[in-house]
């Protein structure tokens, strides 16, 4: 185990895949300081030319844009109180206020620090929990993997959108969409007709890029104008925001913590985990009142819960095959285009790779940091380029890249038509993320289902593995549901409280 | 009148989704039973269980019908709802649509330019200078694109 993780961080000290590494920090920079791009739609983007390269440089790629968007959306959030991200909502809170009283430069300094420290210590959570889970995740059969499967995407389905049904209708949608082409398990084509194209059943890249990026553009565009206003600027106090940063130190490994234990379970998403921590670090403080006028904790706490996610996010994601967010099905998509097979097995087979996934994690928080202080000004120059302009050049990309997938007419089809059904979802309030990670589950799930009826018959239904898992479901769908319930409820009050104080004269 | 209906479309737009969805998996069920066990176990499972979803999600959406439905994604405004807001949107599509158009007939190259200078210029009335420098800056970034990665382009109708 020990070798694995030794050699992992010389195969990623390989110049071209350090490169890829701080080419995805570079792409998350950019999605992550744009309201309304995220990550999701980073990883879309790089997706088509994953096709050649090495396992490893793909990963560090992908790895860089994920860990790269919680840095960077905190821009938008603390220079103009817009969101870059779901998951810098709650900074708004304090670092906005913070930025209108001239110290941007500091809540920015304490939120990087914050970051920087949150990403490790995610990055430590996942490399420690992998020796402790192998032994239990290699006794699992096909059944209690296909019950983890289906867990993951109920989860995921039940906490995306405002309605649990609609979640989890999307969800079996995706399962149904992957089922087009060839079967995994007999020979025969399926829903394909005689169109030769699907026979190969659809791709990811088509499906990833025509749900999450299309629609963004699209949205923004119509929305039009500028980004935002010209904010102020960034003022200084950088040194300030660090040494805030250190002197809250536990305050920093508390809500780390709480972001890895929060992120690990599919499909709780960054919005919730960061006002959870904004919440638990407004109510357990001594003194709240400077929360909501620019208490530097306020930003601390769910900024370092943010980064930290993304070490709990690759715990289902890597140990079970059940992605823990939508950009974590990317990932494994990708890892599926890369030949490797998600799940247990690549504790076997690819420890290295999953090594290699980790080390990326620590090393893009990193990067994400230095060049997040050090090019802070020409970075939020960019927050105020209108939409319109990078609009196009996106447009471009994103066909382009598509056509690159199988250079036939029908990718460019499926594109649009993939765009044009993930904006009517967003208008019909169905959550996307949902469809996309069944789609990508189809085919593991198939397998896993299959296997279960050839050895056990129905019988598997009732092995002890396959209950059990089946009990902490429900347990924690409810559990789930409960506490982004609540979450939501208090951040409402929250922004309502916000908003009532600035109404008034 | 055109508004009205753009607007009652996109108010009511949840539950001809949930029947376009339903459509999909009775098809998927009812065309699966022709296939081996094989391959049809799993598409039999999943479309069952849709089925079972989606007719409550009707039942949900009849009960609970006039009440606004919340999407899924929490930055939407509320002027995203507006008839203006999603014939906005569609014109944007009819934009992709033309790109990918003007992509086969001239190919990659002088599309990606045509294209970045038509929408900057027509649709956002943008300076011609900075519209002529992005139009070219994008010619340059997909030529070196090409040559980096080796990708390959589609052969232009026109013959170019």
């Amino acid at each position: 185990m020990l070798d694995a993780f030794v050699n992992a961080f010389w195969i990623l000290l390989n110049p071209f895949r350090l490169l890829m590494l701080f080419s995805g920090v570079a792409i998350g920079i950019a999605v992550g300081i744009l309201p309304g791009l995220g990550g999701l739609m980073g990883m879309a983007l790089v997706l088509p030319f994953l096709f050649g390269m090495d396992a490893y440089a793909g990963v560090a790629l992908l790895i860089g844009i994920a860990a790269a968007v919680p840095s960077a959306d905190t821009f938008p959030s603390v220079l103009m109180g817009i969101p870059g991200s779901s998951g810098s909502q709650a900074t708004i809170m304090d670092g906005y206020p913070m930025a209108r009283r001239g110290e941007a430069a500091r809540a920015l300094g304490a939120a990087f620090t914050a970051s920087l420290i949150g990403g490790l210590i995610g990055a430590l959570a996942l490399s420690a929990v992998v020796p402790f889970a192998r032994p239990l995740i290699l006794a699992f059969g096909s059944p209690e993997l296909f019950m983890l499967t289906l867990l993951g995407l109920s989860i995921i389905g039940v906490l995306s959108g405002n309605r649990p049904l609609k979640g989890m209708l999307a969800a079996v949608a995706g399962l149904a969409i992957g089922t087009v082409g060839g079967a995994p398990v007999a020979a025969e084509y399926r829903f394909a007709g005689d169109f030769l194209y699907l026979y190969d059943g659809l791709s990811l890249v088509i499906v990833a890029l025509g749900l999450f990026a299309l629609p963004e553009i699209v949205d923004l565009l119509a929305r039009g104008g500028a980004i935002a206003e010209r904010a102020r600027g960034l003022g200084h106090g950088w040194m300030d925001g660090v040494r805030d940063t250190l002197r809250h130190k536990w305050l920093v490994i508390r809500h780390s913590v709480i972001g890895v234990v929060i992120g690990a379970i599919p499909g709780m998403g960054s919005s919730i985990i960061d006002w959870v921590n904004y919440g638990i670090v407004a109510q357990t403080s001594k003194d709240r009142s400077r929360f909501g006028k620019g208490d530097v904790r306020g930003v601390i706490a769910p900024e370092s819960a943010n980064n930290a996610k993304e070490g709990g996010v690759l715990m289902p994601t890597l140990l079970f095959g059940v992605p823990g967010s939508s950009a974590m099905a990317m990932l494994l998509g990708a890892l599926m285009i890369f030949g490797v097979q998600p799940g247990p097995q690549m504790l076997t087979r690819d420890l290295d790779l999953v090594f290699v996934i980790i080390w990326s994690l620590a090393l893009a928080n990193v990067f994400g940091t230095f060049i997040c202080l050090l090019l802070s000004r020409p970075i939020a120059r960019l927050t105020f380029v209108p939409f319109h302009y990078i609009a196009p050049v996106i447009i471009v990309i994103v066909i382009v890249g598509a056509w690159q997938e199988t250079r036939h007419w029908a990718d460019l089809a499926f594109l649009l038509g993939f765009g044009l059904l993930g904006w009517l979802m967003k208008r019909s309030g169905m959550p996307r993320p949902p469809l996309l990670i069944g789609f990508i589950l189809s085919g593991l799930a198939e397998r896993y289902l299959w296997m279960s009826y050839n050895l056990y018959d129905w019988e598997w239904l009732m092995r002890p593995g396959v209950l059990t898992i089946g009990a902490l479901a429900v347990a924690l769908i409810v559990a789930s549901v409960r506490l982004k319930r609540n979450t939501s409820q208090r951040a409402e009050a929250i922004q309502m409280a916000e908003s009532d104080k600035e109404s008034r004269p | 009148m055109r508004a009205r209906l753009i607007g009652i479309f996109t108010r009511h737009l949840q539950t001809p989704f949930v029947l376009l969805v339903l459509a999909g998996l009775v098809a998927v069920l009812t065309i699966s039973q022709s296939f081996s066990l094989g391959a049809r176990l799993f598409p039999t499972v999943v479309a069952a269980l849709g089925i079972l979803l989606a007719l409550l999600e009707l039942g949900r959406q009849w009960l609970r019908r006039g009440a606004r439905e919340a999407s899924d994604y929490t930055d939407l405004g509320d002027e995203d709802d507006s008839p203006l807001f999603f014939a906005k949107g569609l014109l944007f599509f009819a934009w992709m649509l033309g790109f990918v158009g003007l992509f086969f007939l001239v190919g990659a190259l002088p599309a990606a330019g045509l294209f970045v200078l038509a929408f900057l210029t027509l649709q956002f009335r943008s300076p011609w200078l900075p519209s002529l420098g992005l139009a070219a800056g994008i010619v340059i970034l997909l030529w070196g694109l090409g040559q980096v990665l080796q990708l390959r382009w589609p052969t232009p109708l026109l013959g170019f």
